[in-house]
């Protein structure tokens, strides 16, 4: 399990983190409001936003969450939806803030929290490698020197210079999980991701990971799918709705999950 | 820190989580993180190829699927030179310190393009970019400063244009025409501080779209482009005259992009140092104030 604080590479630390929700950052449902009314919501948002009061408002995602994590291992992050789990990534990732808390890593983070979101329809497949390469980190030197291993690894073929919003959903995600993996960082963030593309393309995605685990890579996934998290990662943390619930081998924690998914009832 | 199992769904709130009242304890005070400015320099000086990068997609996008492609960046301020010339130079006839209008006004429109663009491109680049900003952690103010760099490639076009005018007018260069390289770097200073406030801004009021054109309206009408700097001047009161160059520090910019490449004059550098500090100025306001409110902008936009 967890190891001493000097070989750690992630560590939260009493972390807490919270997210408005609703009535505030109500979107316009209606259009053609008067001006007047328009003014008054404004003003009104903004004395709401001055007294910290309104306690219903926010949701807190994480709540006082605590764990390590050392070089090398490869953990799962489970729990029903609202648990934190993507909110715990996006912390790792520095992606957002904690509202207190500390949230410390060692080495380079890679993080396939949202493959799609760094592709940009309009460009090629050519052109989105650089793009999201750089975007995660790589020099334009290193991209060309692993070019055609993305290229292969995403079974893009002849598709390469063909703008990717007419490519499949499934190609797409190919891209982007193509270029991440071979980003090579130190500590690795998945999302989810394996619940797209098909099962030669999932396969492949998993040997891949392995691999990373044997080449001393940490591992932190988040994922739905049990018999993965069973393969992939020999720890678990159990997140439920924002605290962590329980932390230690994965068998246990899956059970334990089951059970309270069981006793809460349909 | 168990919550009863089988009291889920409390609130059915779909991000999950528990508002305070279901915390059973209190939760700490918000927790300050300082901004550190070296630190941000440093990773930003790190990102200088991601920086490019969007610079180089922003141009690839922006003429993807149009006919005349990057033609657009040189025909947006030459037909705005059209229309002043037929306005300003022929109807109102606002005089053009006796050189023909059309070099006149465009001499001053293309360094002002490059401003009004990179503010323009500017005010959306965080939302139209809302996926990444969410998603992946990068120092995000690459994305408002490749909306300066990819409209300073365009006004790079523009300048062609420019020089092919002047020449075919018989306007030849002049030492004077070394002021460019001073003029340009206090624009630039200029267009960063702006282009970084108005998307930190839109961030959090999209207002900020439909505000920041009237705006640029205003600047581009506040400012001695479409009119000689006498005129200008003359049409303020007697007393605020002396003050004009400093309320509207791009006024000796822009004047002296006009000065240098049609008058071979150079700058007038006491009005052209005080706006170059506060640009400077504005700047490094500007960044402080960005990087303070950029870690909020994946939860908030």
């Amino acid at each position: 399990m967890s190891s001493d604080r000097a070989s750690s590479v992630v560590t939260l630390e009493r972390v807490w983190k919270r997210y408005r929700i609703g009535g505030a950052r109500r979107r316009r449902v209606t259009r053609g409001r008067r001006l007047s009314s328009e003014i008054a919501r404004v003003v009104e948002q903004a004395r709401r936003r001055g007294s910290e009061g309104s306690a219903g408002r926010h949701i807190w995602a994480l709540a006082d969450a605590s764990f390590e994590i050392a070089a090398g291992e490869a953990v799962a992050i489970i729990g029903a939806n609202g648990g934190g789990k993507s909110t715990t990534l996006k912390l790792i990732a520095r992606i957002t803030q904690p509202w207190s808390g500390t949230v410390r890593t060692r080495g380079r983070i890679g993080s396939l929290i949202e493959i799609r979101s760094g592709i940009h329809p309009e460009l090629t497949g050519r052109e989105n490698i650089f793009l999201y390469g750089t975007i995660l980190g790589l020099s334009r030197r290193d991209i060309r020197r692993r070019f055609d291993d993305i290229v292969d690894f995403a079974e893009l073929g002849r598709y390469v210079d063909t703008p990717v919003k007419r490519y499949s959903s499934g190609m797409e995600i190919r891209l982007g999980f193509s270029v991440a993996v071979h980003v090579e960082p130190d500590i690795l963030l998945i999302d989810e991701v394996l619940a797209v593309g098909d099962e030669s393309f999932q396969r492949r995605c998993l040997q891949r990971m392995d691999r990373f685990r044997t080449e001393g890579q940490t591992l932190l996934f988040v994922s739905h799918v049990m018999s993965d998290v069973r393969r992939l990662c020999p720890r678990a943390i159990y997140l439920e709705r924002g605290a962590v619930r329980m932390d230690g081998p994965t068998d246990d924690v899956i059970r334990r999950y089951h059970r309270d998914v069981e006793e809460a009832g349909p | 820190m168990t919550g009863a199992p089988g009291e889920s769904g409390s609130g059915g709130s779909r991000v999950g989580g528990r508002t305070t009242e279901d915390l059973g304890i209190d939760p700490p005070p918000r927790q300050r993180y300082p901004v550190r400015l070296g630190t941000a320099l440093r990773e930003l000086s790190a990102g200088r190829e991601l920086l490019l990068t969007f610079a180089e997609r922003d141009l690839r996008v922006r003429y993807k699927q149009t006919i005349l492609g990057a033609f657009w960046a040189v025909l947006q301020p030459f037909l705005l030179m059209v229309i002043f010339s037929v306005v300003f130079g022929r109807i109102a006839r606002v005089g053009s310190e006796g050189v023909p209008y059309p070099v006149f006004a465009y001499s001053a429109l293309v360094p002002w393009g490059f401003f009004s663009a990179a503010v323009t491109y500017g005010t959306t680049c965080l939302v139209v970019n809302g996926a990444i900003v969410r998603k992946i952690y990068l120092p995000r103010e690459v994305f408002p400063l490749s909306s300066v760099l990819s409209s300073a490639a365009d006004f790079a076009t523009s300048a062609l244009i420019l020089l092919l005018m002047l020449l075919g007018y018989g306007f030849f260069p002049t030492m004077a025409w070394l002021s460019v390289v001073p003029l340009l770097l206090a624009l630039t200073l200029f267009a960063v501080a702006s282009t970084l406030l108005v998307s930190a801004v839109t961030v959090y009021f999209r207002d900020s779209r439909f505000v920041v054109p009237t705006i640029l309206q205003l600047v581009l009408y506040a400012t001695p482009i479409a009119y000689p700097i006498g005129k200008g001047l003359a049409a303020l009161p007697e007393g605020m005259r002396p003050l004009y160059p400093y309320l509207n520090p791009l006024v000796p910019i822009l004047d002296g992009f006009r000065r240098a490449l049609v008058h071979g004059q150079w700058p007038r550098w006491g009005q052209l140092g005080f706006s170059a500090a506060l640009g400077l100025a504005l700047l490094t306001l500007a960044y402080r104030w960005y990087k303070r409110l950029d870690a909020s902008f994946p939860d908030v936009i």
